[in-house]
């Protein structure tokens, strides 16, 4: 059934990328003719990294997403909440942030243009991550980090003081995202961050070629680069996110459908403060799902330019040639 | 912008130095501008990262850049006066085809008679 609800998600990323690769170069260049072996070589680097990447993504997160999904099918229900290692439902919580791990490390390279010419060139300015793209790009990421910081922090306040239940008095309750799943995401946020911001310090700070043309393919190169790292990070935390909704509002409204019954049997009608608590869930579930969509998005976008060709060049005799038939 | 010619006989760290040196005094690099890291410019230049560290060394000793946790900063120096460096385009103007040595040995000749 796990997998049934995975399926849809596949299909979608996969016909992104499938429309993605059929888009054409994001630029095109004409450089000199004896740099056009390395823009070629450096453009053929790119998509092999991007692939190997992409495969190394989906047989992680394949044989993780497998063996949660075994774990909590097979496992003792005594498992459940016992600590990190044997818990299975501390690794379904953590599975996106590992799997954005994995992407951020694995799309961590940028080519190198290999040129033969005598004199270098370097510019004499920092490089930073923030030198190439948008700053506002930024901005996803951290607040996606922030909303998800909020939301571990919020349920681990309301939690039971054992960190996995909710109950309302001594009525109903249920298994709920406190600090004892919360405080083992913030650490794998730690760790993405940790991992996110390595690379994006890699990407940027890769050496860059001499030649003016393979300087702009090299822009265009670490910006897909860059994007692919914040898109990937992003999605990875927004499903965090939408599985602690969901699973925290799926709780709140079953405890608000729960049927009391007063001493002598008869059942209660839910208060008011059971009600909210109800209507609460809802939200929770409905802000989990957008979370999904969210993160649908984020990795279409990943898979969109990391399937993408990032330029192509032409040498300067071709063109000339080219434009004098013409 | 930096430049690196392999086939010019002088050290690498020496052709770095002088660039920096002379982009410092004539004011292209402000005083608190960020250098490239070393590891960044060796990269770049595709050359060791000892060699960059030593110019940058040399360039800290002659004190027009100082080192701390945040990198490596240009600092306050008195730039070469527009004047002088206008008289000096107008020497090398005048030089018809001397090279550098030589126009450099003619003023050190002239600096000494004076």
């Amino acid at each position: 059934v796990e997998f049934a609800l995975i399926l849809p998600l596949v299909v979608i990323v996969a016909a992104a990328a499938f429309l993605a690769a059929r888009r054409g170069p994001l630029r095109t260049l004409v450089v000199a003719d004896e740099l056009l072996p390395a823009a070629v070589s450096a453009n053929r680097y790119f998509r092999r990294r991007s692939l190997l990447a992409m495969l190394a993504v989906v047989v992680f997160g394949a044989v993780l997403g497998a063996g949660v999904i075994f774990g909590i099918r097979t496992g003792s229900p005594e498992l459940v909440g016992s600590n990190i290692v044997t818990d299975p439902l501390q690794w379904l919580v953590l599975t996106p942030l590992f799997i954005g791990v994995v992407a951020v490390a694995s799309f961590a390279f940028v080519p190198r243009f290999r040129e033969v010419a005598e004199v270098r060139t370097a510019e004499l300015t920092r490089r930073t991550p923030l030198t190439f793209g948008p700053r506002w790009a930024w901005a996803v990421p951290v607040v996606s980090a922030t909303l998800l910081v909020a939301i571990v922090v919020w349920f681990g306040l309301i939690a039971e003081p054992d960190g996995r239940m909710f109950a309302y008095d001594d009525g109903p309750g249920g298994g709920f995202p406190g600090f004892s799943y919360g405080v083992p995401v913030l650490g794998g946020l730690a760790i993405i961050a940790a991992v996110a911001i390595a690379a994006l310090l890699r990407i940027a700070g890769a050496p860059r070629p001499s030649d003016a043309a393979l300087r702009s393919a090299d822009d265009t190169v670490r910006l897909l680069a860059l994007r692919i790292t914040l898109n990937s990070v992003t999605a990875a935390i927004t499903m965090t996110a939408g599985i602690l909704l969901v699973w925290a509002g799926s709780t709140a409204e079953s405890m608000a459908r729960t049927t009391r019954i007063d001493l002598s049997g008869v059942p209660l009608p839910p208060d008011a403060a059971l009600q909210a608590i109800g209507v609460w869930g809802t939200v929770g579930i409905w802000a989990g799902i957008a979370c999904f969509a969210a993160t649908v998005g984020f990795l279409v976008r990943a898979v969109s330019d990391a399937t993408r060709t990032p330029f192509t060049s032409a040498a300067v005799s071709e063109t000339v040639v080219s434009e004098t038939t013409s | 912008v930096i430049s690196l010619d392999g086939s010019d006989p002088t050290p690498p760290f020496e052709q770095i130095r002088r660039q920096l040196s002379d982009d410092i005094r004539t004011g292209a690099l402000g005083s608190g501008h960020r250098l490239p890291s070393v590891r960044q410019l060796a990269g770049d230049l595709r050359i060791a990262a000892g060699t960059v560290a030593r110019a940058y060394a040399e360039l800290e000793a002659e004190g027009l850049v100082e080192s701390s946790r945040r990198g490596t900063m240009v600092k306050q120096v008195d730039h070469i006066p527009v004047e002088v460096r206008e008289s000096a385009r107008v020497y090398i103007a005048s030089l018809g085809g001397l090279g550098l040595d030589d126009a450099i040995r003619a003023v050190r000749v002239e600096w000494g008679s004076n």
